[in-house]
């Protein structure tokens, strides 16, 4: 293979890569529905949870969360945003699963689950609406893209972890300080800056995804009264 | 700091800077990295992990402690949770971390380098003046000002500039004065010379021409021609007597142009003055003279009392002087102080022997380093340039007149009125000090008195 084929073929293998890395495509795909009251419904979701990188999380005590987000552009051109979200957190000392599913209507679903089998059997047969009631979408072929990001934990532990971590430092400075110690020269005129430190370090607690996946697919949505189609 | 040398150190500081930071990164890398790695150790979240286990097998054991366990487990299990969130978030932990450390360090280091950079121009703003300064001097300028007043080595040199530009002013003061005192006394020599013959051969005729009219009146005659001698006798001795008057005019022309060189003797200035002012203190009536501590003329020195220990100051103010003539300067001073007081409302009867107002004339002696001790600046001295002996001679009288003061010190120059003096004394006495190396000069006149400050070298011998 001469250079410049090598060349021709550079931006081809780099926007490849850069798609692998954003979002591992699986085989399967969910299956999107309009409900009764026409809200977007995701169903059958590809099971994700015996993903390599995501099975070790469901069991370490911390709450997984699984974000769902979805954009959609209906045949009328209309560009529609909605998504769901799913905890899931192993209770080590009653040794379940308790998970939590929350849809794009407001409501929620909970369920306590015994073991990884009955929690992988709920999560296929999980129906999640996506895009709130109000949304209705135009009849026609509507593009769908469904994102979903794997969180190892919750917003809660994330800001309970940030404070604790805040009120570790303080809590060593207040007992430096009851303990009579002066503080060196150094530390005193640094102390101004210290608090700007312990706050950097404080909010690096960060909630990056695990792993993120991504599926597209067309809803063939019927007039009115008729049901809707997916075409993968 | 537009010069190669400035661009060359700041590009030096620059990479200083750099290798610093790059030092303080790989550092702070391997500390916080360590740091960390103790925190979520992977044993330690195994043996949390092992803590949990146990908790839920000793609630199972021991039914009646469950709640207690449970507790316990909720603890851990809450500590195990935060330390997994830590170790997942461990790259922007550190990270952070780092950056902010590194932030840190970097401003601080910027500050430094700032500071450095800022005390450089400083440095050089300085050296310039000094450049400035020095080069002024070596054009002849003199009374050159550096405005330096640090301690440091270019405030030490600035110092020094200032010391040597003030001496080559005084010197060129002095010279000055000296060059105007000698054509004066040039001048007055002249009019001496010129004067004294006539003089002397008008005195002679006269003398003779008395002596005649004196002879021819004891022989008798009529009583017109006696009168007439008698009146011709009296016009004689009224001429003689201002002959004699102009006599002594030239006497004073003559004392003036031939002022003798002084004959320098190394002595104890402060027993000197004691001594005068035990001997001349009857000498005028009006004054009293005090040759004791007095308050501190204004000068960086602390004030030596006439006559006190040695242990208490730095010794004895010494000095190389003429005792005569040093004597003629206070005799004059003293002379001008009782005259400005008999002039003064009230003061003539003091003067004649009265009890009405009597002055005081106090004499202070005060060690100074060279350079004047009015003039001194307290900071910028040179420890190591000759010493100066100041002895201040002040009244209490009425002051001098503003309108004299430009020109106090030259000959022919008084306050008197005419025939009672020809205003010789000051010019006579600062040219004696002239002629000792040193000075004399009026440090401060007001109604409340005069101060004249007597100036003589102290650290070496005078070079007249």
């Amino acid at each position: 293979m001469t250079a410049r084929a090598l060349l021709a073929l550079a931006p081809a293998l780099a926007a490849a890569a850069a798609l692998a890395r954003a979002a591992p495509l699986l085989a399967e795909r969910p299956v999107f529905e309009l409900g009764a009251d026409g809200v977007l419904v995701m169903a059958a979701v590809p099971d994700v949870l015996s993903n390599a990188e995501v099975k070790p999380r469901l069991t370490s005590g911390l709450t997984t969360s699984f974000v769902f987000e979805i954009s959609a552009t209906d045949a009328g051109g209309r560009k529609l945003r909605g998504g769901g979200l799913v905890e899931i957190r192993y209770e080590l000392w009653d040794e379940v699963f308790l998970v939590t599913a929350t849809g794009a209507d407001g409501r929620q679903r909970r369920d306590s689950l015994p073991s990884l089998d009955r929690l992988v059997a709920w999560w296929r047969e999980l129906k999640l609406p996506v895009l709130a009631p109000g949304n209705r979408l135009a009849a026609g072929a509507c593009r769908l893209v469904l994102a979903l990001s794997v969180l190892p934990f919750s917003r809660a532990e994330q800001s309970e972890t940030q404070s604790w971590l805040s009120r570790s430092v303080a809590d060593e400075r207040a007992a430096a300080a009851r303990a009579g110690e002066t503080p060196s020269p150094a530390a005193a005129a640094a102390a101004p800056l210290s608090g700007v430190l312990d706050l950097l370090v404080s909010t690096s607690i960060k909630r990056r995804s695990v792993v993120d996946f991504e599926w597209r697919s067309v809803l063939r949505v019927r007039p009115a009264g008729a049901d809707a189609e997916r075409r993968p | 700091m537009s010069s190669p040398r400035s661009a060359a150190a700041l590009v030096t500081l620059a990479v200083l800077l750099a290798a610093a930071l790059l030092l303080f990164e790989v550092c702070a890398r391997q500390l916080t990295g360590a740091w960390f790695t103790f925190g979520v150790h992977p044993e330690v979240l195994r043996q949390l992990e092992l803590s949990l286990a146990d908790q839920k097998r000793l609630a199972g054991l021991d039914p009646a402690g469950a709640a207690r366990y449970r507790g316990r487990f909720t603890a851990v299990e809450s500590l195990l949770g935060r330390l997994r969130i830590l170790e997942y978030n461990r790259d922007e932990v550190v990270g952070r971390y780092q950056a902010a450390l590194l932030i840190l360090f970097g401003a601080l280091a910027a500050a430094a380098a700032g500071a450095y950079l800022a005390a450089k121009v400083r440095q050089q703003g300085r050296l310039d003046r000094l450049r400035g300064a020095l080069a002024r001097l070596s054009a002849g300028e003199v009374d050159v000002e550096v405005g330096e007043r640090r301690r440091d080595l270019i405030g030490r040199v600035g110092a020094m500039v200032e010391e040597t530009s003030r001496a080559m002013a005084r010197d060129r003061r002095r010279l000055a004065s000296l060059e105007n005192l000698a054509a004066w006394q040039e001048a007055a020599r002249r009019q001496a010379h010129e004067m004294r013959t006539p003089l002397t051969a008008a005195r002679l005729d006269l003398g003779r021409l008395h002596g005649l009219l004196g002879e021819d009146g004891g022989g008798g005659g009529d009583g017109g021609d006696g009168g007439r001698r008698r009146e011709s006798r009296q016009l004689a001795e009224s001429v003689l007597e201002e002959l004699d008057r102009l006599g002594r005019f030239t006497q004073a022309f003559t004392s003036f142009a031939r002022l003798p060189k002084p004959r320098l003797c190394r002595d104890d200035l402060g027993a000197f003055v004691a001594e005068f002012a035990a001997t001349f203190g009857s000498a005028w009536p009006n004054l009293v003279l005090l040759a004791a501590a007095a308050p501190a003329a204004p000068g960086p020195g602390p004030p030596l009392p006439v006559g006190a220990p040695p242990a208490a100051h730095r010794g004895p103010p010494r000095s190389s002087f003429d005792r005569d003539l040093l004597r003629q300067v206070l005799v004059n001073l003293c002379d001008n102080s009782s005259q400005a007081l008999a002039a003064a409302p009230g003061g003539e009867a003091a003067a004649n022997g009265g009890a009405a107002v009597r002055g005081t004339v106090t004499f202070t002696l005060t060690l100074t380093p060279d350079g004047g001790a009015g003039r001194a600046a307290a900071g910028g001295q040179d420890r190591t340039s000759p010493s100066v002996v100041a002895l201040e001679v002040a009244d209490d009288g009425p002051g001098i007149p503003a309108s004299v003061l430009p020109r106090l010190f030259e000959p022919y120059v008084t306050t008197r009125r005419l025939g009672e003096g020809m205003g010789l004394g000051l010019a006579i006495s600062r040219k004696i000090l002239l002629d000792h190396g040193g000075d004399l000069e009026l440090a401060r006149t007001s109604a409340a008195g005069s101060v004249f400050r007597l100036l003589l070298p102290s650290g070496r011998e005078a070079s007249p």
